[in-house]
């Protein structure tokens, strides 16, 4: 149950629904701040309304790097990914693809083709995340359980049944 | 990762789709081409499909044009644009043509998207249409209520009222039917495509009564216009032509059938002696329509003396205020903008990982924590418990124990 990540990239990028759940743990600012390397989110994803405003002060504060393809070979893989994903989803695909990054989201169907196509990509989802921060930085329960409880009423998210870390979100959840 | 997909891309296609794009969002050839710093015979080539774009340009473009580079990638419906089909005799002004173009091109996006979900869920919708009813050179009113008749009986509904219009003809016809925020002046826009089928929208601004009736005189075409598309607009004819007078007759007779309305008089008569301003409202509200309606139909009928609706106005006879002296609250139906079978498709895709959450946003209309919220709403509708993941594509079957 404590087992901790180990971060195989540089870098994580963020995709949007991922980034929404974080964010919705009151939290973010800890969260980002626990991981290592660096946070980037692709400016097509911050044009999503919801995002923008919220994580503004993230990138303000250097914790959030916003990226864009830069390269024709980052630029082709947009849109192949756009193929089958939104373009939020299909650029952060790219750019981790070209740069060796890893990928936190929470969708599955995203899951399932960032692995298809980049099967070398870390895919990390929020659970994990958050418990990297709970484990690296001690976190007390209360201040646990009260970020995974934020994120079930305000984000609407929790990890399905099959999640390996299911039974460490309910263990938190649900401990009186 | 595999190929390029530009490389094989239908680039006529793919050219013409971005043409379309441009000219929605009103750009010129010129602009489109400072957007990419070439030339603008370099977006005619594109726009031909005659010089293969790169990926670059299209993200360009297509950012500036509004739209996603996936909307133009992915496979998705083809059909015909709805827009030419839309140019004739409708609409009397240019700046009215001008004032309804996005929503055409909503209702187009909406259609393509609905048809879309079907396509992945591979759940095509069900169509019960009644082959087109021959009624030219028979007198509008007649022809107008003897098909009302038919289709009441072959929807079984009696001489009774219908409950809620919009899901008898989604459910039991198939048609494509959307709530659009129109300008106030247009009531309803009726198209039809061989891929698509009927396909309607209905401005959600106005209060149900007038939602029914559009949706009625817009079936009305469906009926007998079937492939002319069709805008009802306020004063939109110096004269009504014949179309849009039997459109306005069938309304009435499929939302008041006459046998019903003839048996409530009398029964009201009977009790009471007379008909009064009340039961004018009550009567209105049980047939989902407005007094004015109801009541210019009683006169038509002889089963109001003429002039009755005009001395009520001219009375002063304030209709809300009266209808809520009786307790009667106004119509409610849902006004949601999608119709509820394409609102289940996409989340059914969504719920098996056949679409991203992205997509469901988009496909829904909505930011991606709406989008959840719909999720956690079906779940919540669907199963009273949240811990369970209830699949809502799946076929319902009865417990193996």
């Amino acid at each position: 149950m404590s087992t901790s990540i180990t971060f195989s990239h540089d870098c994580i990028i963020l995709d949007a629904c991922c980034a929404i759940t974080l964010y919705a743990t009151k939290h973010m600012e800890a969260i980002l701040q626990a991981l290592p390397g660096g946070v980037a989110v692709a400016t097509f994803v911050l044009d999503e309304e919801i995002l923008r405003s919220n994580l503004q002060p993230f990138v303000e504060q250097g914790l959030i790097r916003t990226v864009s393809p830069d390269a024709e070979s980052e630029e082709n893989a947009f849109v192949n990914f756009a193929v089958e994903l939104d373009d939020g989803e299909a650029v952060t695909g790219a750019i981790a693809m070209h740069r060796k990054w890893a990928i936190a989201t929470d969708d599955r169907k995203a899951q399932r083709v960032f692995a298809r196509h980049n099967p070398g990509v870390q895919l990390l989802s929020t659970p994990e995340l958050v418990k990297h921060w709970a484990d690296t930085h001690s976190q007390p329960i209360e201040v646990v359980r009260e970020a995974l409880q934020n994120i079930e009423t305000q984000a609407r998210y929790k990890p399905s049944a099959g999640h390996a870390l299911h039974a460490w979100w309910q263990s938190i959840v649900h401990a009186s | 990762m595999e190929a390029n997909i530009l490389d094989n891309i239908d680039m006529r296609q793919l050219g013409k789709e971005l043409q379309e794009a441009r000219k929605n969002r009103s750009m010129t050839q010129e602009a489109a081409a400072e957007v990419l710093g070439v030339a603008r015979t370099t977006i005619t080539a594109i726009e031909k499909g005659e010089r293969r774009i790169k990926a670059g340009e299209l993200i360009r473009l297509v950012r500036a044009y509004g739209r996603q580079v996936s909307d133009f990638v992915r496979p998705r419906p083809r059909f015909e644009s709805f827009q030419p089909q839309f140019r004739g005799p409708y609409l009397s002004t240019a700046v009215d043509k001008q004032t309804i173009a996005p929503y055409i091109e909503t209702l187009e996006e909406l259609c393509r998207d609905y048809l879309e979900l079907e396509e992945i869920m591979e759940a095509p919708l069900i169509r019960k249409y009644p082959p087109v009813y021959e009624v030219a050179g028979l007198p509008c009113e007649q022809a107008a209520e003897s098909v009302a008749i038919e289709e009441r009986n072959r929807l079984g509904l009696g001489d009774g009222p219908i409950p809620i219009l919009r899901y008898l003809l989604e459910q039991d016809v198939g048609l494509r039917l959307f709530y659009l925020p129109l300008p106030p002046k247009f009531s309803e826009m009726y198209v039809y495509d061989d891929a698509l089928g009927a396909c309607m929208a209905i401005n959600r601004h106005h209060p149900e009564e007038r939602r029914r009736w559009s949706a009625a005189h817009g079936y009305a075409h469906f009926l007998a216009h079937r492939y002319k598309a069709e805008i009802s607009v306020e004063n939109g004819y110096q004269r009504l032509p014949e179309s849009e007078r039997f459109a306005d007759a069938f309304a009435r007779y499929f939302l008041m059938p006459t046998g019903g309305l003839i048996r409530r008089c009398n029964d009201i008569r009977r009790t009471q002696g007379k008909v009064t301003p009340a039961d004018l409202g009550t009567l209105a509200n049980y047939y989902g329509v407005s007094v004015e309606v109801l009541t210019r139909h009683l006169e038509d009928l002889k089963l109001l003396p003429t002039g009755i609706w005009d001395k009520l106005r001219h009375g002063g006879f304030r209709i809300r205020e009266a209808q809520r002296q009786l307790g009667l609250e106004g119509i409610t139906a849902p006004d949601e903008e999608l119709p509820r079978r394409y609102q289940y498709l996409a989340l059914a895709a969504f719920e098996r990982a056949f679409i991203t959450e992205g997509q469901l946003a988009r496909f829904l209309r909505v930011n991606r924590l709406d989008a959840r919220q719909a999720i956690a709403v079906l779940h919540e509708s669907t199963s009273g418990a949240i811990d369970v993941a209830i699949d809502v594509g799946t076929e319902l079957q009865a417990s193996d124990a």
